[in-house]
């Protein structure tokens, strides 16, 4: 009696869980878009070729997760059409990402237009003398 | 335990809910800025421009890796932008052949690497802006342009 009442109760919690979560995904303007690439070994940037837009409402934020024991660096701008910089960073002053193993950061590229679309280029230090790619993986917020 | 069972159900259908959403491959090919060159050259043989228009495609940085098909959608994204410039001053004064011309390339634009290889926001911005401009409403072209344009 005791176990189904037990079950009973997590099957509620559980209903009531999704609805919130359900109710949160159509309401909330902000939604989360996966990044992912290769970068240089070298430290130089590398320029990627899939456009994202948002359309008002909030702004790109990217969180980051890149390898264990890489304890390297990660920087970003993002650019448009004609492949200038966009916003508040350039390739000389780009959006920097001190990653140590798994660390997670939150980072703000700053508003923008409506119907404003970017592209990323990404660069990673740690290595200067490694050849080769390496993977990263990101989350955008807009 | 069936109770339980049905919670884990749901439970593993919400997140399969919650984690789709498109993302770039991790294992791309990485060229160099003599690959985006080539790639640039052929693209500007194939990519249709507007009558008159001219674009100036770029290589920004000679040390940089770029991720294979830059140089096609470098083009494709200027070609796209002329075009809806072409588009929006045509509507502007009437010309309505020059209209059709390009609500007929825009037709194609779906086909472009550059639309194919974005994600869905970008597609979807694109859609909304060659539809309503299909029924007369230019307004969410403009904005694209502005927005996004300034430079091509």
């Amino acid at each position: 009696m005791r176990h189904l009442r037990r079950s009973r109760r997590l099957l509620a919690g559980l209903a009531a869980a999704i609805m919130i979560l359900s109710f949160a995904g159509t309401t909330l303007a902000v939604t989360n878009h996966n990044v992912n690439g290769s970068v240089n070994k070298n430290g130089s940037w590398t320029y990627y070729n899939t456009s994202r837009c948002y359309t008002g409402g909030s702004y790109p934020q990217l969180s980051l997760s890149t390898w264990a024991g890489d304890n390297a660096n990660m920087y970003f701008f993002i650019r448009d059409a004609n492949n200038n910089p966009l916003g508040n960073y350039t390739e000389q002053a780009p959006l920097a990402f001190p990653i140590q193993n798994h660390d997670h950061v939150y980072r703000s590229f700053g508003t923008f237009f409506d119907a404003f679309c970017f592209k990323f280029a990404a660069r990673k230090d740690g290595f200067p003398f490694a050849s080769g790619t390496e993977g990263w993986t990101g989350v955008t917020q807009y | 335990m069936r109770v339980r069972r049905l919670a884990l159900v749901l439970l593993a259908a919400n997140l399969i809910a919650a984690c789709g959403g498109p993302s770039a491959s991790s294992d791309m090919e990485v060229v160099g800025a003599n690959a985006v060159r080539a790639e640039i050259a052929a693209a500007l043989k194939e990519v249709p421009l507007p009558p008159g228009a001219t674009i100036n495609p770029i290589v920004p940085d000679e040390n940089a890796g770029y991720e294979a098909g830059f140089g096609r959608q470098a083009v494709e994204g200027l070609a796209m932008c002329a075009w809806f410039r072409y588009w929006l001053d045509a509507l502007a004064s009437d010309r309505t052949e020059d209209v059709a011309r390009a609500t007929e390339t825009a037709n194609k634009m779906s086909t472009w690497a550059i639309y194919v290889g974005a994600d869905q926001s970008y597609r979807d911005v694109i859609d909304n802006v060659i539809t309503n401009a299909k029924l007369g409403d230019p307004s969410a072209m403009s904005t694209f342009v502005s927005a996004n344009c300034r430079t091509a």
